[in-house]
């Protein structure tokens, strides 16, 4: 099967791509140098060709996603999908139903997906929700911030003990990277308390959050592991959190990264930064300090964000930050689900609505654009919503279009927001307007090269054909015309085939799970799982051969192996 | 939880932290006889070495099961009187005056004596009976449960688990929940998931007779369903996918006996906590019983062929 996309103006950051016109052969799912005669022609004239959008953190499948379902059949309500020929109906606006999830991303262009938060303790329930969502490749990321095997192998300084545990969770719950939520927070909120510095102890364990992040980051690079750490940092959404943010950041400044796989140049992905960059001491005096958090990961190499952009609608929050999570529900006292899950983490579920109208969310609002528009160091910045948390993916071409044209973005400034939003942040001085290679960096380019996905965010020979086509002009300032042209996209292809035409969906497919299955030195590995084992029954409430995913739980999986066998 | 939310945890949790296990209308000794030695009463926990020494047990029952024996305070509360016991102990907990010498039949010096025990706690753990929520005031009762312990975890830690009864009834509400938003009473009929309890759920479709012919898979409606409902079932045509002999068996035109998950096939079931437990498969089925999911998807391809 062979395709050319003909006249489309390509940006591509990863090969240097900026703006050209070119076309893009594609044969057997793959980008090629050339194609025979009898390749499908595609007329991209007039339009933006893209690799595949990446998401490098969202919460789509898994307990706390399905909660959120369970508990909002309002929010249903707000967004439906019939039935139409093959596809299948599904509902939910900030927390949609698995198979509207993946229709929705790639009527965006969005070809990939990286779920932010797995209990490994339930990762069979967030494989069987990937089981049935369509469109994307999609990975996970297993919780280890606050889990007590961790904790012992960081208090006894047993690192290789260690990343022959990370080795083993990644492989048996199919996880790809370490997420670390509320370090020692979580853990914590088993008592119903929180930690607030990174040198605070861990009730009940004789360690402290900036222990855990360094402890695993140091493991992470002793594995290799395609990604960095992906860290959520202590007092997610508290005034004057942003020291705390930028001594996390600063915590890891000077371990080196050492992937086995792909390129990665970095050691630390703080996400939803936007939550994390507050300054003030209550919301009273609540001020932004998104230029401090910019003006730091600029300077400092080692840092990835994904910023976390409030989109100011009626959303659901959900994190595996519990003790968060009961703090917000008391602002808004609507309704709370929390589960604490044994000896790993918790989490919790609060609805929110961000009005326009009000102070502090639109003050959020501006933080998050503040970080974009301040951040210079465009290739370590990533575009999400943490969705659903700060707005839905589905208002990510509406984001675009608020950096893109200054127009756009001053007039919900001025016109839509609450003036704290230009009183209280530097937005309003910012003239600058994102080009489309920098939508391009942000929505893919990044995120692939973060997690070490090497065939993916871009479209030089080798790569996944994996594209976007959008029909926009690259001079384009009118919002709502950006906003609709990425909203709905003239292409999307994938692996070579047609998934959505004109916005309308053409063609359902299922896509592989990536998990990573790193390999340590056998003595150790065999050490370490005796060690599993012989405290499992005290631990658990299921037995160890319960534990593991089994091959069943996947459409078809993507094992990216590493040999790290010289941990030993 | 549509109304307040649902603040639970993993069965282990009340093992490791729980320093105050209450049961509200249920008997585990008889009805989840493995519950009390296994997680939250009995066993050593990371954080509570010494088991059951370590923990204030609460029994809320009207009779004294044995459950409530080796309570260490049973609170014999009159029948049908939970809305306004867990209404006293929110009063009491918000700092209100309980004016009358009793609720429920539990002195008021008591109830606020429960209040304290509940908020010195460093983990409470409140586990309810289906009893709670078949007594009058039905789903109100869970309700306010919930804001009873969403209340508690202003001054400590206090988490709420559902003690069900019926095997994965979790397991279909988890499924139905991702592919279609909604977790049971969905109405597909218009092109699109439609969810309006009272409305679309099976006993009220049943009851008012738009039902003209019903699968039922697993499900015992002949023994759960108010008569009303039955009646209506007995006359129309009914399919059942299900293993045993039920009073819902005794109704159908066509019984389809599927392999029995965990012995004849493998599948995930739903615990009440959210933990998905994989079912191996151990022997093979007797010839030509397949599989629930199977006899579906061969129902579906069927279907399919008709239209
Ligand atoms: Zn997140």
């Amino acid at each position: 099967m062979e395709l050319i996309i003909k006249n489309g103006i390509v940006f591509d950051p990863a090969n240097g791509i900026d703006g050209e016109k070119m076309d893009i052969c594609v044969k057997d799912g793959k980008i090629v140098e050339s194609v025979s005669d009898n390749a499908k022609v595609i007329d991209a004239s007039n339009c933006v060709v893209m690799p595949g959008g990446v998401d490098p953190h969202s919460h789509i499948a898994g307990p706390k996603v399905n909660t959120g379902r369970i508990m909002r059949p309002e929010d249903s309500l707000m967004e439906i999908y019939k039935k139409k020929g093959q596809f299948k109906s599904g509902t939910g606006f900030s927390i949609p139903s698995t198979y509207k999830t993946g229709y929705q991303y790639s009527e965006l262009g969005y070809t990939f997906c990286v779920e932010a938060a797995m209990p490994p303790l339930k990762a069979k329930h967030v494989h069987e929700e990937f089981v049935n969502t369509p469109q994307i490749e999609k990975t996970a990321m297993p919780l280890f911030g606050n889990n007590w095997f961790v904790f012992n192998y960081i208090i006894e300084k047993d690192f290789k003990a260690l990343a022959a545990y990370v080795a083993w969770v990644l492989k048996v719950s199919r996880g790809y990277a370490i997420k670390i939520v509320n370090p020692g927070g979580t853990e914590a909120w088993g008592w119903g308390m929180n930690v607030h510095s990174l040198d605070d102890p861990v009730p009940g364990f004789d360690i402290t959050p900036r222990e855990i992040i360094r402890g695993l980051a140091k493991v992470n690079e002793m594995l290799g592991l395609p990604h960095s750490i992906h860290v959520h940092p202590n007092n997610l959404g508290h005034p004057g959190n942003w020291e705390t943010t930028l001594e996390t950041m600063d915590c890891v400044k000077e371990i080196k990264p050492a992937p086995r796989v792909g390129n990665r140049e970095t050691v630390y992905h703080n996400t939803h930064v936007q939550f994390h960059s507050y300054g003030g001491t209550s919301w009273k005096d609540f001020e932004a300090k998104g230029v401090e958090i910019a003006e730091y990961v600029n300077k400092n190499k080692h840092v990835t964000i994904d910023v976390g952009q409030i989109t100011l609608d009626e959303t659901t929050t959900m994190t595996a930050d519990g003790p968060m999570e009961f703090d917000l529900y008391m602002t808004t006292r609507l309704k709370w689900a929390n589960c604490d899950v044994e000896v790993e983490t918790g989490s919790g579920v609060v609805p929110f609505i961000y009005s326009p109208k009000g102070p502090v969310y639109s003050l959020q609002w501006a933080i998050g654009l503040e970080i974009f528009l301040y951040t210079k160091a465009m290739d370590r910045i990533m575009l999400t919503t943490d969705h659903p948390n700060a707005g839905p993916f589905t208002r990510y071409p509406r984001v675009i279009a608020w950096l893109m044209s200054k127009k756009y973005r001053d007039e919900w400034l001025y016109n839509k927001v609450h003036k704290w939003a230009h009183q209280r942040s530097r937005i309003g001085d910012s003239d600058r307007e994102y080009t489309l290679y920098e939508i391009a960096q942000v929505t893919r380019t990044n995120a692939a090269k973060v997690f070490g996905l090497t065939e993916k965010g871009h479209l030089g020979v080798g790569a996944d054909a994996d594209i976007a086509i959008y029909e926009i002009d690259p001079e384009e300032k009118d919002g709502k015309k950006i906003e609709k042209a990425f909203r709905y996209v003239k292409y999307t292809i994938k692996r070579g085939e047609i998934l959505v035409k004109d916005g309308e969906l053409v063609n359902e497919k299922y896509y592989e799970t990536w998990y990573v299955d790193v390999k340590v030195g056998e003595e150790l590995y065999n050490e370490v799982l005796n060690d599993i084992r012989s405290k499992w029954p005290k631990l658990y409430s299921v037995s160890f051969e319960n534990y593991p995913v089994s091959d069943k739980l996947a459409n078809s999986w993507k094992v990216v192996k590493i040999d790290a066998t010289d941990i030993n | 939880m549509q109304d307040s939310g649902y603040p639970v945890a993993t069965l282990a949790e009340a093992t490791h932290r729980a320093d105050l296990v209450i049961y509200w209308a249920c008997n585990p000794i008889h009805a989840h006889p493995r519950h009390m030695t296994r997680y939250p009463v009995f066993p050593r926990g990371f954080f509570r070495e010494r088991g059951r020494k370590d923990r204030t047990l609460i029994v809320v029952d009207p009779r004294k099961t044995d459950t409530a024996k080796i309570a260490d305070i049973h609170l014999q509360i009159e029948q049908h009187k939970d809305y306004e016991l867990i209404s006293a102990l929110r009063a009491a907990l918000n700092g209100l005056t309980i004016e009358a010498d009793k609720v429920a039949g539990i002195p008021t010096e008591v109830i606020y004596q429960v209040v304290d025990t509940c908020k010195s706690a460093q983990y409470g753990a409140l586990f309810f009976g289906m009893g709670i929520t078949m007594t009058r005031g039905k789903h109100r009762n869970i309700d306010n449960a919930i804001r009873l312990v969403i209340d508690l975890n202003r001054y400590t830690k206090f988490i709420l688990t559902p003690m069900r009864g019926h095997y994965n009834v979790n397991g279909f509400n988890q499924v139905a929940s991702w592919i279609t938003g909604y977790s049971y009473a969905i109405d597909f009929s218009r092109g699109y998931p439609v969810y309006n309890p009272g409305e679309t759920s099976t006993i009220n479709l049943l009851k008012r007779g738009e039902v003209d012919a019903m699968l039922n898979i697993a499900a015992d409606a002949g023994a759960h369903f108010p008569q009303k409902a039955i009646e209506h079932i007995a006359k129309i045509p009914l399919i059942c996918i299900e293993p045993h002999k039920t009073p819902t068996t005794e109704l159908a035109n066509i019984i389809l006996p599927p392999a029995l998950a965990g012995i004849e096939c493998d599948g995930i079931a739903y615990r009440m906590d959210g933990v998905p437990i994989e079912l191996k498969k151990i022997i093979e089925p007797p010839e030509g019983v397949l599989p629930d999911r199977e006899i579906i998807e061969r129902l579906i391809k069927k279907v399919k062929e008709y239209l």
